[in-house]
């Protein structure tokens, strides 16, 4: 499948139907989690009460930003090694969108700390740490990009800085493993199975699907706007070189 | 026919807030750039 997108016009050609598909069951799983959400599952006096109900949003946006940025080093390597000039597209959408949702994560993690924690940070945190250097990797990303003469030097740039801080993804997903930190340790993605009630499970795992349906249409719509923009650079040129 | 909660409800209406309002906003900025770029296209095409 992935070698059949890979063509610019075959891409164009799915992502027009891709994208309306996408947003359009993303917004009816996400709708129906905030239902769950904030009238079905109940309040958990163990984990603060109603703040609870803040991990629908926090959780996913945090899986979300993650994965975000293994699109981006993944998309750069594979234009690192085979210069697929789709790849260099898909990395140039995908850093703002995950620039956004690790804002996302780091505002609404932080709102649900004060009352939890008593705390909107912690410098010594781990977890928070990571997922902060995170959001500068994808702002330094844009920022490099944007520095550079050329299309060329800029996805070069880029590349290299997006697979080199890959690195940080483990970093956040076994932060509260190796150092100490406010956050709980892994309760849905760990080796003995998820440690949550399905009541709180089945709608988290949903809002994630939901947003991330409506993210890939979102990178698909940027995507699409580099396609246009790369075409009448091209159009341009040629206009140019022929007087 | 909003829910009441117990306490700390602004924090929580707050997390909702933006957990809906900015992928909203990121969804009208791709959609912007995506129609920006397709016109300027357009417009280079019939000239």
């Amino acid at each position: 499948m992935w070698s059949i997108l890979a063509n610019p016009h075959r891409f164009m050609a799915f992502s027009r139907y891709a994208v309306p598909v996408c947003y359009a069951i993303g917004t009816a799983l996400f709708g129906w989690a905030m239902y769950q959400a904030l009238w079905v599952v109940p309040s958990d006096a163990y984990q603060g009460g109603d703040i609870i109900r803040a991990m629908f949003i926090h959780v996913p946006s945090a899986w979300l930003c993650m994965g975000l940025y293994l699109g981006l080093a993944g998309s750069s390597f594979v234009w690192f090694i085979w210069r697929h000039e789709l790849a260099d597209i898909a990395a140039r959408a995908i850093a703002p969108i995950g620039a956004g949702y690790t804002a996302l994560c780091l505002a609404t993690g932080s709102i649900w700390g004060k009352p939890t924690w008593g705390t909107w940070w912690l410098w010594d945190d781990a977890r928070m740490m990571s997922v902060l250097v995170l959001f500068f990797l994808f702002l330094g990303y844009m920022a490099l990009r944007a520095a550079m003469e050329t299309r060329q030097k800029a996805a070069r740039a880029g590349a290299i800085l997006a697979m080199v801080g890959a690195v940080n993804v483990p970093l956040i997903k076994f932060s509260v493993d190796i150092w100490s930190s406010l956050h709980q340790g892994p309760s849905v993605i760990r080796a003995e199975g998820p440690a949550m009630a399905a009541v709180y499970l089945n709608p988290l795992l949903i809002s994630f699907l939901g947003q991330g349906l409506i993210v890939a249409a979102m990178v698909f719509t940027l995507m699409r706007a580099e396609v246009f923009g790369q075409q009448a650079d091209a159009l341009m040129a040629r206009r140019l070189s022929e007087g | 026919m909003l829910p009441e909660f117990d306490k700390n409800a602004a924090f929580i209406w707050a997390i909702i807030a933006l957990g809906i309002g900015l992928p909203i906003l990121l969804a009208i900025y791709a959609g912007l750039r995506a129609r920006l770029a397709r016109r300027r296209l357009e417009r280079l095409r019939e000239e």
